[in-house]
């Protein structure tokens, strides 16, 4: 943490240098993670960072009493999880921008943008369709390519259930998204 | 007609579910359940590698130190806790020295064990009583904690005090200041002996004022005899 940062928030908690430099290290490493958790329910780049910020500064303000440090990523994916549902909530404008929230790859006709963008929007309908315990599995499973053992330890929860919600969760969107199969088995 | 047993099994692995033995060995017999299989194992792979493409968001360059700038500004739950610790200290420091007031106003302190029982002797009043022991079960005689009763000199103890040292002043009212002054003077003049007084507190504040006020006296209340007449009753009051 930069000198002033240091020097403000002396006087409102109980960080020492060890810990400021603890959290910094950990801000680094996590801030991808954090933000995709984020982004996988709001769907909006900025929304995803200003929520992915909030968990952060939640976490600064309670990092000392963090036992365990090596469950720091947990802890904020499960933070960032719970800041992004409720913001995703009280969103009243998510579906103009689950229009915006699809990038198209770069060479891409119009067709195939079009094509991919209604793609895009069938899949996070169907994602959010999803029960809120399998949502969370699927979209850490497809983050950085967590296997069942990572989102297991993450979530705190046994691999078997992770398991068995990673399933239901990709059966629930096959079937949703059967009309997908001519696209993706071209790909 | 083998298929549609096996229909599920194999759909619900291709999502990544256990298969039985006998369906896996279907599986690999039927190459229609295998096309099936194959077409909705790519269905999912294609939406796992989609998902993952949809949320290889990389965060913005100025993430961190807005994340920074994001602390500075929020108090957060730690200034909060600070808060609730710097009360309940405070509290704490207030409840400690309310209880040093009130035990030094009270005069009543336990005795410890290390303080001699002569130290009462050395202030000129006699020691307390002794108390006998508590016996507690078959563990034997415990010492008992008894409250020591801290005496003030009076009496040739007061004059004792030297010049230098101020007087102690004391909230009393007028009438307690002539209470006060008359038992001085008795004692002074050698009327009352110093070592009659009573010993408790109790006693300090009563005993003067028994010495100031006169014995009551009654004097019996003067009567007049008064004469009862005799004889009938007046005639009217038997007509009505």
């Amino acid at each position: 943490m930069h000198e002033s940062a240091s020097r403000h928030l002396g006087r409102l908690v109980t960080l020492d240098a060890s810990q400021e430099r603890d959290f910094e290290e950990r801000l680094r490493e996590s801030a991808d993670l954090a933000v995709r958790v984020a982004y996988g329910v709001l769907r909006h780049q900025q929304d995803a960072e200003d929520v992915a910020q909030e968990a952060f500064a939640k976490a600064y303000g309670r990092f000392s009493q963090l036992r365990d440090r090596t469950r720091f990523r947990a802890w904020l994916v499960r933070m960032t999880w719970r800041l992004a549902i409720d913001r995703w909530r009280s969103d009243r404008r998510r579906q103009a921008r689950e229009d915006a929230a699809f990038v198209p790859p770069p060479g891409a006709t119009a067709e195939d943008v079009a094509a991919s963008s209604e793609r895009a929007a069938r899949l996070w309908q169907a994602i959010d369709a999803l029960p809120e315990k399998l949502r969370i599995v699927i979209v850490l499973s497809a983050i950085h390519g967590h296997d069942v053992r990572e989102v297991a330890r993450l979530l705190g929860l046994p691999e078997g259930t992770v398991k068995s919600r990673l399933f239901l969760a990709r059966k629930g969107l096959a079937q949703r998204l059967q009309c997908l199969v001519p696209d993706t088995s071209t790909r | 007609m083998s298929c549609a047993r096996y229909v599920d099994a194999i759909a619900d692995h291709a999502c990544g579910a256990e298969i039985a033995p006998d369906a896996a060995r279907h599986l690999a017999a039927c190459d229609a359940c295998s096309a099936r299989f194959a077409e909705r194992r790519r269905l999912v792979e294609g939406l796992d590698s989609q998902l993952e493409r949809a949320l290889a968001v990389v965060p913005s360059a100025t993430f961190v130190r807005r994340v920074r700038s994001r602390i500075e500004q929020s108090p957060g739950p730690s200034a909060r806790l600070l808060w609730w610790r710097a009360c309940g200290a405070a509290a704490a420091i207030l409840l400690v020295i309310g209880i040093g007031v009130w035990r030094s106003s009270d005069g009543v302190r336990p005795r410890t064990n290390s303080a001699p029982p002569e130290a009462s002797a050395e202030s000129g009043v006699p020691a307390a009583p002794d108390v006998p022991p508590v016996v507690e079960g078959p563990q034997g005689v415990q010492p008992v904690e008894r409250p020591v009763v801290r005496h003030v000199p009076r009496g040739p103890a007061l004059e004792r005090r030297p010049a230098s040292m101020p007087a102690a002043e004391v909230l009393v009212s007028p009438d307690q200041q002539r209470a006060i002054a008359h038992l001085m003077r008795l004692v002074r003049d050698g009327t009352l002996d110093a070592s009659s007084l009573p010993v408790s507190r109790q006693d300090e504040s009563t005993a003067p004022a028994a010495l100031v006020v006169p014995p009551l006296t009654i004097e019996p209340i003067a009567v007049p005899d008064v004469e009862i007449p005799t004889g009938p009753a007046p005639a009217g009051r038997n007509s009505q």
